[in-house]
């Protein structure tokens, strides 16, 4: 029984009747049916059967009328059959291409997906994408703040990640921001759970309904800024002494020149005086312009060089510094051999400068036989550097001497001058020896590379009691400011 | 101060001084003024190129750091006519240039600042017999 049981009882009922009110009757019905599309494969199989019964009573002339009734009526219900066959024929052949495409179309946005989240975990800088209140990280978020993305549900407990303490007020700033559109580009120091401290640089992309949050690291960047503004420290330094020995051995030279020819004035007679009273005073003015000088470098540097002179042993000024420096030497296979004339020898001196020109010339001396050693692949066997002391007079004798390669005659001449550096950039600033040569001049001593040799020797002869000397101060100032 | 054997004199000798010091420069043109030497005075190596194409010089004096024409590319431009004349003399407060290279250069003296005047009136006492001969 289906639903359309009443319609055939009706349209049998009125074919058995078989007069011409209940024929016209049927036709009716059966153009409704069709009509209205009810034209159904059961339906006509009932349809059919109609037929053989209209044809079976076919002898009646009678219904000779009813017969072509019955057969344009058939006919009308197979096209319509026909037509809705094929219509269904082909709605059914448009859904299974629909549906295939829509297999199709959802397969590759599938793998477009996939290729995107992947580029996205994978991103070496950190991406966060934020939707109204939804938020989603990558891997390296993770890492890069050391928290498990299960942590973050929604854009409170972002902001409470990132910032912190600071989350609320800058959540608020946040949505004034999103409000107006603006983009943002911040750095921020972020501590993680574990004590690490990370630098981030972030920046946020807007789009109409999302944004995406990138995450950069510069943390290495930033330690890097900071040895580099160290190390141009020193260099500016070095700088600083070069400008202010030409600053300085300027008004000295007028100063020299004046007072010898103000001397030379007076000598000639009563004549003369005046002029030479003028070149004095020229030369007092010019004292002044030093003075100036030396007063404004105060500010710049730490005053080492105010430190006092002090009478110390110096052996224990040599222990102290080889404990700085003893623990590299073993460790590269570097031998250190101390050799004192004298135990018992006390120089007149400042002891933290003359340790600081120790320690200079001893790591000079280590990285010289390093780079030996490195360039023999590690198999070069004698590897030493000798701190030896000698009493010569009234002083003594400082001498640091090394297996290295040696230095080149081409580069003897240079070897003070500040800036000149044989080492890589950044493991010299090309200023220590022309510093050490400050210091030891300083201390009325004399510092010098000694050619005789045939190994490496630096030489620092030291006076066993400190001269003053006119222009100490000026150089020490310079030379101890480091 | 040493006893000269013979008074020194440079007369007829006239002599260049190249340095941005105005008081350096004065101080040292007076000195040699007292024995006897024509000076002519310049604030850089530019203008003292200048200068030595329009006088005759028989002696330079020159800085080495000086803004606006340096001493070293000076001494150079005049090396470039005279491989020996005349002859010049280096002084200097600070410079990268040692000794040996500004003789290599073809300079006859470098005096550090602060130099002694005596040693500096023996030096350019030396060169003004060579000259003489």
């Amino acid at each position: 029984m289906n639903c359309y049981q009443p319609y055939t009882d009706l349209l049998s009922k009125y074919l058995d009747e078989g007069n011409s009110e209940s024929l016209l009757q049927a036709k009716e019905l059966g153009d409704e049916i069709v009509s209205q599309g009810l034209a159904m494969s059961p339906l006509l199989v009932e349809h059919h059967q109609l037929l053989q019964k209209i044809l079976a009573q076919s002898d009646y002339t009678q219904f000779s009328l009813v017969v072509d009734r019955a057969n344009q009526f058939l006919h009308e219900v197979f096209a319509a059959f026909d037509r809705s066959y094929l219509d269904t024929l082909n709605l059914n052949k448009e859904i299974e291409k629909n549906n295939h495409d829509m297999r199709e179309a959802q397969s590759e946005a599938r793998k477009a997906y996939q290729k995107m989240t992947s580029l996205i975990e994978n991103l070496p800088a950190g991406a966060v994408y934020i939707e109204d209140d939804f938020v989603m990280v990558n891997r390296a978020v993770e890492e890069l703040l050391g928290c498990d993305r299960s942590e973050i549900h929604d854009l409170r407990d972002w902001f409470a990640l990132m910032f912190s303490h600071e989350a609320e007020n800058k959540l608020a700033l946040y949505k004034q921001n999103k409000k107006t559109g603006r983009s943002v580009f911040e750095t921020l120091s972020f501590l993680r759970k574990d004590g690490l401290t990370k630098h981030l640089q972030y920046s946020i992309y807007r789009e109409n309904n999302f944004e995406i949050w990138l995450l950069l690291d510069v943390t290495e960047k930033i330690k890097a800024d900071i040895k580099l503004g160290q190390s141009s420290k020193m260099a500016s330094l070095g700088q600083m002494a070069a400008g202010l020995a030409h600053e300085i051995n300027n008004p000295l030279a007028i100063i020299k020149g004046k007072v010898q020819l103000a001397s030379q004035l007076i000598g000639k007679g009563p004549t003369s005086l005046a002029s030479a009273q003028k070149h004095l005073l020229a030369a007092e003015q010019t004292v002044d312009r030093i003075a100036k000088i030396i007063k404004g470098l105060r500010s710049f540097s730490r005053d080492s060089s105010g430190d006092p002179f002090s009478s110390v042993h110096l052996k224990q000024v040599i222990d102290e510094t080889v404990s700085f420096c003893g623990a590299r030497f073993t460790n590269f296979g570097v031998k250190l051999l101390v050799e004192l004339d004298k135990d018992d020898v006390v120089v007149d001196c400042r002891p933290v400068e003359i340790s600081q020109v120790l320690l200079n010339l001893l790591n000079n001396a280590f990285d010289a036989v390093y780079e030996v050693n490195k360039q023999a692949n590690n198999e070069h066997k004698d590897n030493w550097v000798k701190l030896t002391t000698k009493i010569v007079g009234d002083a003594v004798e400082i001498a640091v001497i090394d297996s290295g390669a040696g230095i080149p005659d081409s580069i003897k001449l240079k070897l003070m001058q500040p800036f000149f550096t044989t080492k890589e950039v950044g493991k010299g600033t090309g200023l220590g020896l022309s510093i050490c040569r400050g210091i030891v001049e300083g201390h009325s001593g004399k510092f010098y590379l000694d050619e005789q040799s045939v190994n490496t020797k630096f030489v620092m002869l030291l006076p066993f009691k400190h001269q003053q000397t006119r222009s100490e101060k000026s150089v020490l100032k310079v030379a101890g400011g480091f | 101060m040493q006893a000269q054997a013979e008074p020194v004199s440079f007369a007829g000798f006239s002599i260049l001084i190249a340095d941005d010091e105005k008081d350096l420069r004065e101080m040292i043109a007076e000195t040699l003024e007292l024995y006897g030497a024509k000076i002519v005075q310049a604030e850089n190596g530019l203008e003292a190129v200048a200068m030595m194409n329009k006088e005759k010089i028989d002696l330079v004096i020159s800085d080495i750091r000086m803004p606006g024409g340096d001493g070293v590319l000076f001494l150079n431009e005049i090396r470039k006519k005279d491989p020996k004349l005349p002859p010049f003399i280096f002084i200097s407060g600070f410079s990268d240039l040692s000794e040996t290279e500004a003789f290599a250069q073809g300079a006859q003296a470098y005096f550090h600042k602060p130099f002694d005047m005596n040693q500096f009136i023996e030096k350019i006492s030396c060169l003004y017999k060579a000259a003489m001969k």
